[in-house]
This record gives structure tokens, C-alpha cells and sequence, in this order.
């Protein structure tokens, strides 16, 4: 039977046997705006609840504006802070970065890896949760094919070291080349689209889960995300 | 419905002081080159960002569109004198409402005075709920190659969110006749009651080729006709900037997309310059970006790297102080002309910006 971590999300669970595989790596994919980082949030804050630690790779938001957000959900951090640790890949774009982990040009892969293996040693052992928002920033300013090599080396270092980790894409701002890489070295892929006033996830792929390939709508309401089937 | 961010709202909320009046008593923002902006650049931003992932980006333009439509009307209505019978009528919905002045301000006048289009409504049937609208000179298509497809995913959502607003019913449309379909103009039917469409009709690679030289070369065209006889070839500032902002606003992971379009198109246009000193590469796109009315930009060395500063940037220009650098497509479009140019990877950061409350924009290569 495959150990799971629980989402934070109950209808997003019950469509993957009660949650994402331990150690598991799963891809989102989807427009800017339908809700990829507030279920990415979500989740991490359900890991604080439950004692296991979080480390959150921003590249397009500030760690502060990261918490404001949670904290906008009403998810209190204060006592759950010293268990998140960020890796601020984004201050560096806007000048006048602080904080424990500062990359100081997201061009320079290896010390974002570096950062990602500082965090790792800090943590020690057991379940932990990780986000990579986004893998596109990443993309973007990195050189493409040194981050199709470097991509795989983080997720698996991140698997070994126990974190559940979810990697978001933006849909499109990558070659096929990258998505194919991507897809290959995760275990999970969720798709996300938006239509109207509707948004809607569909679980795409989830290695050692039985699950419908259906899309399922849901909403990002005050209190978070809710999966509504 | 989108959620529209706190700083979108504040923006929209300014947009309101536009109002509907002519486009020429609309309060000036920028001194040197005027509130318009050539569509090419609004028509490279959308049929850039659909053609990312069309199966995604289509629904998603279509939303926005409408979204930004039933924004837009709202303002324009709470600027209007509606009179208390039309109030009345709005509230127990009757079709007839769309003849009369109310809809034809808020939403024909408006467009025309955004440069957006030239509508009107060639068929009505108050019992069948169904309208048609002929857009003529819409700024979504004109100029496009004919590719027998029907492309105005955003204007056409655009009208159905207009009439949502002033019906308080849901509306929605489908394109039945486009300038990129070989038409003269394009026109909508417009279904009140109807739902969110099911299927769009979605471009393939082959087709995004055909728009995006066809984009790519008016850009570049100093000598070509003006592809619209009535309302010229340039789109009110405002008006771009609701599309762009709301794209800006609606997630931080924006910014990839939106720098991305940007770098795509810096890319093409400077394989087609083909300047050889770096002097004469930096010359061209600033006066590449001045005709187009994007910004005013110049430039100085500092060290190893470039410094730009654009004034009167097309992207926050008249924003309001987000605490955020929002001209992404600009960045990525410094980046993609100075790669290309210079035949090697290069990344600008926007380090100032109007919509940050700097009183310029400026941006540096790293």
C-alpha cells in the first residue's frame, strides 16, 4: 500500500486515494491565475499542521508576499513559521533581497542548487514538502538546457531527502523538449484549465494511483481551495 | 469570474474617469507620443499569448475578454445619466433595452472611442433572445492574413460581457464572420441565456505562423497603407492597458508569459533588422518602440552592462501605484532583440517602473 501525505484539500484527495504518494514529485501545468499556487500554498500549510517541514523555491513572489497570501486565506503561520524555509529566487530581479537563502541571479543554476541542498541538510530526515513556483521563471532566465539537466538532479536529491514536491509550469512558455524532460522525472502531472467564472483540474497522470482522467471544477474561495466533485 | 486582483480593481477604478466621451477630450498621459498605441502591439500580445498553448489560452482569452467587458460597462454605466425607467426596465430584463441609448452608449460609443471597432446591430429578435453585431475595422483581426479561421476570440467576449452587464442575464457569443476568415468584417451572434461555449475554434502552429508574420511585418512596414480607413491603425491606451493589466494582475506567474511574448517578438524583429554595430542594433529598436508608441527609450553603459530607460512606457503609463514592476513585455522584448542581435543568451530586469511609483521605467541586462 503506498504511504500518502494529505493535501489539504479533501476533494482533491478523495480523486487520488487520499493524497499524493510520499516522496512523490508531481507536475502542475496551467494559465497564470487559475489557482496552481494557491493549492501549491495549501498544501505546504497542511505539512506545517502536521509538523512536516516546508520549503517553498519562490522565483516570482517575494517569501513576504508568499505569506501574506496564505495569511489572506486565514491560515495562521505565526507558530508554523521557523519549519518553512524559503529559497527567494525572485528579490534578486528588483534589488534589495534579505534572508537566509538569496539567490543573487537566478542565471546561475548552481546556486539555486546549492541553496536547495543547504535547505535539504537544514531540514534532516522525515516527511517534508517542497514547491518550485515556477519552473517557467526558471526557464526564463536560466539556460534552458542546463536547466533540463539540473531539473532532474533537484527532483530526485529533493525525493531522497523525503519532500513531497510539486514543480509548477506555466502552460506553453517552454519548448516540448523541456515538458517531455518534466513529465519524464515526475510521478504525478495535474492539468489545470479556466473557463468563464469555472476553473477546473484534471488529474493527468499519478504514478501508483488509481484515478479518473475526468476534469473536476473547483473553486478558490477566502478559506482556500475546494475540489467540488 | 476572474478574480480580478485589489491593485486591478484600483486601476479599473481610474479607468473610470475616462468615462464614454470622445477620444479626443480623454485627458492626455503622455506628452510626447499620445494616449494611442499601434494595435500590432495589442494583436502581438494576444495572438502571442494564444499561441503559447491554444487549447489552454483560447477559453482563457475568451474569459478575459468577457471579463473585461462586463468591467468596462459597469464603469461606463455608473458614468452614464441612465434614466430610473431604464433602471427599472435592466432589473426585470427585457431585450428591447439593448436599442436603446444605455447599451448604445455603453457599449458602440465606447468602442468606437477606444478605437476598438465599429459595431453595430444588424439583426434583433427580442423573443429568440439572439442578436447579431458587425464589427467593423476590429482592432482583433485587421490586417490579419486570410487563414479561414475565425480569430476574435477576446472582442467577441468583449460584446457578450458588455450585454451581460446591461441584461443582468448571461450572454454569450460565437464569431460567424472575421476579416481572418477572408470577410470584410467580423460579426457576432450574440445568445442571450446561452452557456459558456463548449468548443472555440483553435489555431494550429500553422496558422500562428501566417498571424504572427503578418503582425511581424506590418510592425516593420514604415511604407504600408493604413490597414483601417476610419479609426487608423492605433488602439486607445486604456483600452490596451485593460487587457494587459488584468494579464499582469490576474498571477505573479504572469510575468513569465507576458516577458516571454515579449522576448518572441524581440527575437523576430531584430532577425529582421539585421544591424551590425551595436549602436545602430540599439537605435533601431528605440525607434522601433517610439513608432509603435510602446515608450520613449534611451540607453547608457554602466560597466558591463546596459541600462535602458523608457519613458512614457505603453504598459504603466497612468497605472496606479501597484508596489509592482509591470512591464514585462518590455523586458522580455529588450532581452529578445539584444539575444538575437547579439547571437547570445541575454535577460533584462525591469528595475523601475511608473507602476511601481518610480518616475520612470528602467531596466538592465544581467
Amino acid at each position: 500500500m503506498v504511504e500518502r501525505v494529505k493535501t489539504g484539500i479533501p476533494g482533491l484527495d478523495k480523486l487520488i486515494e487520499g493524497g499524493f504518494p510520499v516522496c512523490s514529485s508531481i507536475l502542475f501545468v496551467g494559465p497564470p491565475g487559475v489557482g496552481k499556487s494557491t493549492i501549491a500554498e495549501q498544501f505546504i500549510f497542511e505539512g506545517l499542521r502536521n509538523k512536516q517541514p516546508g520549503l517553498y523555491v519562490t522565483l516570482d513572489s517575494s517569501p513576504k508576499e508568499v505569506v501574506k497570501s496564505m495569511e489572506d486565506f486565514g491560515w495562521k503561520l505565526d507558530s508554523l513559521k521557523s519549519m518553512l524555509k524559503f529559497i527567494d529566487g525572485y528579490s534578486w530581479r528588483i534589488g534589495g533581497a534579505s534572508g537566509e537563502f538569496v539567490i543573487s541571479n537566478l542565471s546561475n543554476i548552481n546556486e539555486l542548487n546549492i541553496a536547495i541542498s543547504e535547505v535539504i541538510k537544514a531540514h534532516g530526515a522525515g516527511t517534508k514538502r517542497k514547491i518550485f513556483d515556477s519552473v517557467s521563471t526558471l526557464l526564463l532566465y536560466a539556460d534552458p538546457s542546463l536547466v533540463v539537466k539540473m531539473i532532474p538532479v533537484i527532483v530526485a536529491k529533493s525525493r531522497e531527502a523525503g519532500y513531497v514536491q510539486i514543480l509548477i509550469l506555466e502552460e506553453g512558455v517552454h519548448d516540448p523538449k523541456t515538458v517531455t524532460t518534466l513529465n519524464y522525472v515526475t510521478d504525478g502531472l495535474i492539468e489545470f484549465k479556466m473557463e468563464e467564472d469555472r476553473r477546473f483540474l484534471r488529474i493527468a497522470r499519478m504514478k501508483g494511483t488509481a484515478h479518473s482522467r475526468d476534469w473536476v471544477p473547483f473553486d478558490v474561495t477566502d478559506k482556500g481551495v475546494i475540489v467540488k466533485k | 469570474m476572474f478574480q480580478a486582483s485589489p491593485e486591478y480593481v484600483k486601476y479599473l477604478e481610474s479607468f473610470k474617469r475616462f468615462g464614454v466621451r470622445e477620444f479626443a477630450e480623454m485627458p492626455v498621459q503622455r506628452k510626447h507620443l499620445g494616449d494611442a498605441i499601434s494595435m500590432l502591439v495589442r494583436q502581438d500580445l494576444e495572438f502571442g499569448i494564444l499561441g503559447l498553448a491554444p487549447k489552454t489560452y483560447t477559453p482563457y482569452i475568451y474569459s478575459w475578454g468577457k471579463f473585461v467587458g462586463l468591467q468596462v460597462a459597469k464603469q461606463a454605466l455608473s458614468t452614464l445619466k441612465v434614466s430610473t425607467a431604464t433602471r427599472i426596465a435592466a432589473r426585470v430584463f427585457t431585450m428591447s433595452l439593448l436599442k436603446t441609448g444605455v447599451y448604445q452608449d455603453a457599449f458602440a460609443r465606447g468602442w468606437m472611442e477606444n478605437l476598438a471597432g465599429i459595431p453595430s446591430m444588424t439583426y434583433f429578435d427580442e423573443r429568440a433572445k439572439v442578436f447579431r453585431t458587425r464589427d467593423a475595422e476590429c482592432d482583433e483581426a485587421s490586417g490579419f492574413p486570410n487563414i479561414g479561421k475565425r480569430v476574435c476570440f477576446y472582442e467577441g467576449a468583449a460584446i457578450a460581457g458588455t450585454t451581460e452587464t446591461a441584461l443582468g442575464r448571461p450572454v454569450n457569443v460565437f464569431e460567424t464572420k472575421c476579416v481572418a476568415n477572408g470577410d470584410p468584417d467580423c460579426e457576432f451572434i450574440a445568445e442571450v441565456d446561452s452557456p459558456f461555449p463548449r468548443e472555440f475554434c483553435l489555431l494550429n502552429d500553422g496558422d500562428f505562423r501566417k498571424i504572427r508574420k503578418s503582425i511581424i511585418d506590418n510592425m516593420l512596414s514604415t511604407k504600408r497603407a493604413i490597414i483601417r480607413n476610419q479609426l487608423g491603425d492605433y488602439t486607445h491606451l486604456a483600452q490596451f492597458q485593460v487587457l494587459y493589466l488584468g494579464i499582469f494582475l490576474s498571477s505573479p506567474g504572469s510575468h513569465t508569459m507576458l516577458y516571454w511574448v515579449g522576448k518572441n517578438t524581440g527575437n523576430e524583429i531584430a532577425a529582421k533588422v539585421r544591424e551590425r554595430t551595436m549602436s545602430a542594433q540599439l537605435k533601431a529598436m528605440s525607434d522601433f518602440l517610439a513608432r509603435l508608441k510602446i515608450g520613449v527609450l534611451t540607453w547608457e553603459r554602466d560597466g558591463n552592462k546596459l541600462i535602458f530607460e523608457v519613458k512614457e512606457s505603453a504598459f504603466s503609463t497612468g497605472a496606479a501605484n501597484f508596489h509592482k514592476r509591470i512591464c514585462s513585455y518590455l523586458a522580455g522584448f529588450i532581452a529578445g532583440f539584444l539575444g538575437t542581435s547579439w547571437k547570445k543568451p541575454v535577460n533584462v530586469v525591469e528595475t523601475e517602473c511608473l507602476a511601481n511609483g518610480d518616475k520612470t521605467c528602467r531596466f538592465e541586462t544581467v
